[in-house]
């Protein structure tokens, strides 16, 4: 028995031990950024942006912490360490909505100080400015923009049917009947929900303009109004009668894979497609090329990932990696691999391939020219799915009743939400 | 040792038993009460505070379309579960127990999809149900089904039958081992008495074996109902419960509704709701099922 009372005093001495050590490795552990770009050019550009912070800051170090699963599983990740108390010292996060949320929660740094370091009101558009500062206060710094709004096109399957790129609505129609002639899909689509909802902006804006746009993002117009309900038909006449039979349930890169086969003329996707199609060895401006959206030819809807800094023992490590975020060599070496664009009009251009020149020089062209934020991003958070549900939903059905039974059931929604000071005015 | 105080016994007990209650009260029964207790306020997951709601969760919950259509999709996994799986490892089992040359190959063969992690079953899945290139579709066009394809996961009618057939694909080796385990386990002399009194083959299958197997059936049907409670990785993995909700389960509404829509209340209701779900419709069935054992056993 004695010696079962030594293997036992033994026994919590070693976890006793163990604990020690277990809490003295947690405490020192390095800061870290965390996101979800982990996929190919993204993780590239993640890297090159941490080289541009461990050269100009050597005495703070970050790493690199990819989280699967995209935004919804970065959120559950970062709420768990929240609840925990062991946040990371920056992490990637999307504008608008989510952010003001999080501000509102009081866990993130406010970044003034960085901001005015990096002439924060100069370099970054009003569009920008407006879905990353709440009330005065600015908590996140944009790492890279990917327009939405355009439409990419196979050059050889155009070439072949002697198409040009449409203007507006009517001569964008006239393509699509020529590509389906031809027994060619011409547009293609995919799940999820956000990015049919992202080919419903062209219509919107042609029906609404600008001022209807913010007008719909502060949750001002009626969802069964008769506005919307010219957008939609723009939108089922136009682009979701277009679509192929089979769109529904597949990915993005399923799409642009389609268009790189011919099955399909032309996708309306974000710029990540571009990236997509260089890394299997098309060329912009040769092999694929875009048009934009008839009704966005001077509007870029843009799309921007932010970095945003949080309480608690590694807050210098942060703003340090913020300055880099802002700065031209950090914008740089992230966009660089990421195929996006950098959000700051003092990054260098050289970087961009043809498309990437196009659409900067658009984005950041002023005068007409205007950039506007993805307005999923804009309104209440949980509306903003139901909403693009709705829109997939009918893409993929065409069915005007069944839509607008949703439409209305929408409005009562938006109505409580307006009615209690959720939407926000940008 | 019979010199010691009782209580160095229940000391040493005590204390080996704490690392295990410690982990069994702080990784179930905490998360348990304070997700019911969750589910009576309003949290994004992120501020500080939470706002008490009482009921107003539940009644949100249960009057959002998708949630009562996440409630009838796990239904119709409850009864996958509960006969496809079962149905096609018993016949997997019965077929290999017969120690014809070779069927060691196939118990491999067979059990091998069980092991691969769900995540890549479900993008070994996707490729094969590719609506345009999928292995599936291209082989029904070479063999002149082409009025057969469809898009296996992208149609809303069909979507949650095509995940199943992957679940199926996979999960069946698990019954399929357990089955083989029972067979293998039944007392023979039962069986050659029967033979010699001249029973045929079905008659054996259906006097002897099958309720002789009940204990393996209980095993597989508990787990097959727990699992078609808590059912996500595969569906999540192959359409995150799209195209617009329409293959969606509870425990992926909870997790949207928790991490997507940022309502951490709601979806711990939802959590709720399942784990009342599961405790009315598959608890009384196991306690019934088991107390058929002995019943089996006698």
């Amino acid at each position: 028995m004695a010696h079962q009372s030594s293997i036992t005093r033994r026994t919590f001495a070693l976890l006793a031990g163990a604990a020690g050590l277990a809490s003295k490795a947690f405490a020192e552990q390095v800061a870290e950024f965390w996101n979800y770009l982990g996929a190919g050019g993204e993780l590239d550009a993640v890297n090159a942006v941490l080289a541009v912070a461990s050269k100009q800051y050597p005495n703070t170090p970050i790493a690199n912490r990819v989280i699967p699963d995209g935004a919804v599983g970065l959120r559950q990740q970062l709420q768990t360490a929240l609840m925990g108390g062991s946040p990371p010292a920056v992490s990637q996060y999307n504008t608008g909505y989510e952010l003001l949320d999080a501000a509102r929660s009081g866990r993130l740094l406010k970044i003034n100080a960085s901001w005015d370091a990096v002439n924060g009101d100069k370099i970054f558009s009003d569009g920008v400015r407006r879905i990353v500062s709440i009330g005065g206060d600015h908590f996140a710094i944009p790492l890279s923009a990917s327009i939405i709004s355009n439409c990419f096109y196979n050059t050889a399957l155009f070439d072949r049917l002697s198409l040009k790129p449409p203007a507006n609505w009517d001569e964008f129609g006239d393509v699509c009947a020529k590509v389906k002639a031809a027994g060619i899909t011409p547009l293609g689509a995919h799940s999820p929900a956000a990015f049919v909802l992202y080919q419903w902006y062209g219509p919107m804006i042609t029906i609404l303009g600008v001022d209807g746009f913010w007008a719909f993002t502060r949750g001002e117009i009626p969802l069964d109004g008769p506005d919307i309900r010219k957008s939609f038909d723009l939108f089922k006449s136009r682009i979701a009668s277009n679509f192929s039979k089979t769109w529904s349930g597949g990915k993005w890169s399923d799409s642009v894979d389609q268009m790189m086969r011919g099955e399909v003329a032309m996708c309306i996707m974000g710029d990540w497609a571009s990236g997509y199609m260089e890394t299997r060895g098309w060329k912009g401006g040769a092999d694929y090329d875009f048009f934009a959206v008839p009704g966005l030819d001077k509007i870029s809807i843009f799309q921007t990932d932010v970095v945003v800094a949080y309480k608690g023992s590694q807050e210098q490590t942060a703003l340090n990696f913020l300055q880099v975020v802002a700065s031209p060599e950090g914008q740089a070496a992230f966009n660089k691999h990421k195929g996006a664009l950098a959000v700051s009009s003092a990054a260098p251009t050289d970087f961009y391939n043809t498309i990437g020149k196009r659409e900067f020089e658009k984005m950041t062209a002023g005068g007409d020219y205007i950039a506007l934020p993805n307005p999923y991003l804009l309104i209440p958070t949980g509306f903003h799915l139901d909403f693009a549900t709705e829109v997939e939903r009918y893409a993929a059905t065409l069915d005007d009743q069944s839509f607008a039974s949703a439409l209305g059931r929408l409005e009562a929604k938006r109505k409580t939400l307006k009615e209690s000071g959720k939407f926000i005015s940008w | 040792m019979a010199w010691l105080p009782k209580w160095r016994h229940n000391v040493s007990y005590a204390l080996f038993l704490l690392v295990p209650v410690v982990l069994y009260l702080g990784a179930y029964i905490y998360p348990l009460a304070d997700t019911i207790r969750l589910s009576g306020f309003s949290w994004d997951g992120m501020s500080p505070d939470e706002t008490w709601v009482g009921w107003d969760n539940y009644v949100q919950i249960l009057q959002e379309p998708r949630i009562l259509h996440a409630l009838a999709n796990n239904m119709k996994w409850l009864v996958y579960y509960l006969v496809a799986p079962t149905l096609v490892g018993l016949g997997l089992a019965l077929l290999l127990d017969a120690d014809l040359k070779g069927s060691y190959i196939f118990r491999t063969i067979f059990f091998v999809p069980f092991t691969i992690t769900t995540v890549a079953v479900a993008a070994t899945w996707r490729w094969i149900y590719d609506p345009n290139i999928g292995l599936l579709t291209e082989t029904l066009r070479a063999i002149g089904l082409r009025g057969w394809t469809y898009n296996w996961l992208g149609d809303p009618t069909i979507n949650t039958y095509a995940i199943m057939g992957a679940s199926l694909w996979a999960w069946s080796g698990f019954t399929f081992l357990i089955y083989f385990a029972g067979l293998r386990n039944l007392p023979t002399d039962v069986i050659e008495a029967a033979r010699i009194d001249g029973a045929s083959p079905w008659l054996i299958l259906t006097r002897i074996k099958l309720p002789l197997l009940l204990p393996s059936t209980i095993v597989i049907i508990g787990v097959a109902g727990v699992d078609s409670m808590r059912v996500f990785d595969i569906v999540w993995a192959m359409t995150q419960g799209g195209p617009y909700n329409s293959s969606s389960v509870l425990a992926i509404e909870m997790y949207q509704t928790s991490f997507a829509r940022f309502d951490l209340g709601a979806g711990a209701a939802v959590a709720v709701l399942l784990l009342a779900v599961a405790a009315v419709l598959v608890m009384p069935y196991i306690y019934y099922l088991s107390g058929r054992i002995e019943d089996v056993r006698e």
